[in-house]
């Protein structure tokens, strides 16, 4: 049994410190993620307490094995009906232009800033691009999920979600270049 | 023509500037460079097996656009042929080779998105969750109500049921009396109307009984007074038989006999 499944099985049983860590410790992808879609952090912080507690709801049925994915799924599906919701009152929500703070664990200040820098840019480059292909991105480069729960999540074959999820990091490699021809040659010391 | 000019000038020959009937002329003399001319239009003829890899570096090196003639793509999704053949071209295309190594590049910084700080008051509210009533009306209500279809079902079920409401209402309560077009609510007036008619009812009741209770009163009254009538009578009629008998004689008693069996009329009108 993984480190995630005993951690479900507690917080099944009723347990009030599994759940926190349980909190702690998807919190920032599912908020990361959200926030990707909405681009407001109001709405973002919404979206996160409602996947919270449907988890919360729907834990004692939930016997699979792929949790990170469960949830992430979850915060896909309920950010685009915010954004479905939004175009339908034909509501201008404040998109924040600032760039987000994303959590880095390295002491050094130079290395942080270098790394600030870098998301930031990364942040700008995939705004430019097409849902779909950003859609892809998110969920098999940043959130690290196999190709074989996306295909299940988006409902596509698993050689098209190859084959679009290289074409999408390509088409942002473009963008990236557009914005900063020397990106190859910047390097940040990697987690 | 000698051997030496023939084979100088074959590559002419097979193009066509020179004629033809020199060239037969020597092949006919010469054995050796009949032979050779033989291998020439032999090896014309694919005697091996067509060389994708070489044809496909052949068209990118002579196409206009060869970084469309390729498409990039990551190592694991490649077969060997078209890695030799990628390979072959990224060491070609200076764009193309700074594509990849940002595309590279990027398989690394694309993760440090994965996380975002979230504000402490929103981890609060996430670990509340625990302690909130899971089936909180309110916020299952938000939630549906955020979804764009459930909006436009529930308005479209309410104005169904409204419309059935008003068709099902009994014709009564728009036809009612003044007191309903004063703008109070149906049901104070139906309170109101139920309360009138018991009123009334009451009223009615009483107002029978008030009647049936004079009408006892009045009969009662006639027949004391019929009483008092007779007792009059009878002693009226008392006392003039004690008298007739005081002042009794035959004839008299005759005439008074024939007097007490005429029926006398009373002062009431009734007779004996």
């Amino acid at each position: 049994m993984t480190s995630d499944e005993a951690l479900i099985q507690k917080c099944k049983r009723g347990d009030h410190t599994a759940w926190e860590e349980l909190v702690r410790m998807y919190q920032g992808r599912v908020f990361a993620m959200a926030l990707q879609y909405l681009h407001n952090p109001d709405d973002a912080s919404e979206i996160t307490q409602d996947v919270f507690l449907k988890v919360y709801q729907q834990l004692k049925s939930f016997n699979g094995e792929y949790f990170t994915a469960w949830i992430l799924f979850i915060t896909r599906n309920k950010a685009i009906d915010r954004l479905r919701w939004r175009k339908q009152r034909s509501e201008t929500q404040p998109i924040s232009n600032e760039e987000p703070e994303f959590i880095d664990s390295r002491p050094d200040p130079a290395q942080e800033w270098e790394t600030r820098e870098k998301q930031g840019l990364l942040y700008r480059a995939l705004k430019k691009m097409a849902p779909a292909k950003r859609d892809l991105l998110m969920l098999k480069e940043i959130q690290g999920l196999k190709f074989k729960e996306i295909a299940a999540m988006l409902g596509l074959p698993l050689g098209t979600v190859k084959s679009r999820s290289n074409q999408a990091r390509l088409e942002l490699a473009r963008a990236v270049i557009e914005i900063n021809p020397d990106y190859a040659q910047t390097k940040v010391v990697g987690k | 023509m000698n051997c030496h000019e023939f084979h100088q000038n074959t590559e002419s020959w097979l193009r066509g500037e020179t004629p033809d009937h020199h060239w037969k002329h020597h092949m006919e003399q010469c054995q050796s460079c009949a032979q050779m001319y033989n291998e020439i239009m032999y090896s014309m003829e694919p005697t091996h097996p067509q060389d994708e890899m070489l044809t496909r570096k052949i068209l990118a090196a002579t196409s206009r656009k060869p970084c469309e003639s390729i498409e990039l793509k990551d190592d694991a999704l490649l077969t060997p042929f078209e890695k030799k053949l990628q390979d072959y071209h990224l060491f070609t295309c200076a764009n193309c080779r700074n594509l990849m190594a940002v595309s590279d590049q990027l398989k690394q910084d694309l993760p440090l998105l994965a996380e975002h700080r979230v504000p402490e008051s929103l981890t609060n509210k996430l670990l509340a969750i625990y302690k909130i009533n899971r089936y909180s009306l309110a916020h299952i209500w938000r939630s549906l109500w955020m979804r764009p279809r459930f909006s436009l079902e529930f308005s479209y079920v309410l104005a169904l049921v409204f419309w059935i409401g008003i068709s099902l209402t009994p014709d009564h309560i728009f036809t009612a009396p003044p007191i309903l077009k004063n703008g109070r609510s149906t049901l104070q007036n139906i309170k109101e109307i139920t309360k009138n008619q018991w009123n009334g009812t009451l009223n009615s009741v009483k107002h029978t009984w008030d009647k049936q209770v004079q009408q006892a009163k009045t009969l009662s009254q006639k027949a004391v007074a019929k009483s008092e009538a007779m007792r009059r009578n009878s002693s009226q009629f008392t006392a003039r038989l004690k008298k007739s008998s005081k002042n009794q004689t035959p004839d008299r008693t005759d005439q008074s006999s024939q007097k007490t069996k005429q029926p006398k009329e009373t002062s009431n009108g009734s007779k004996h």
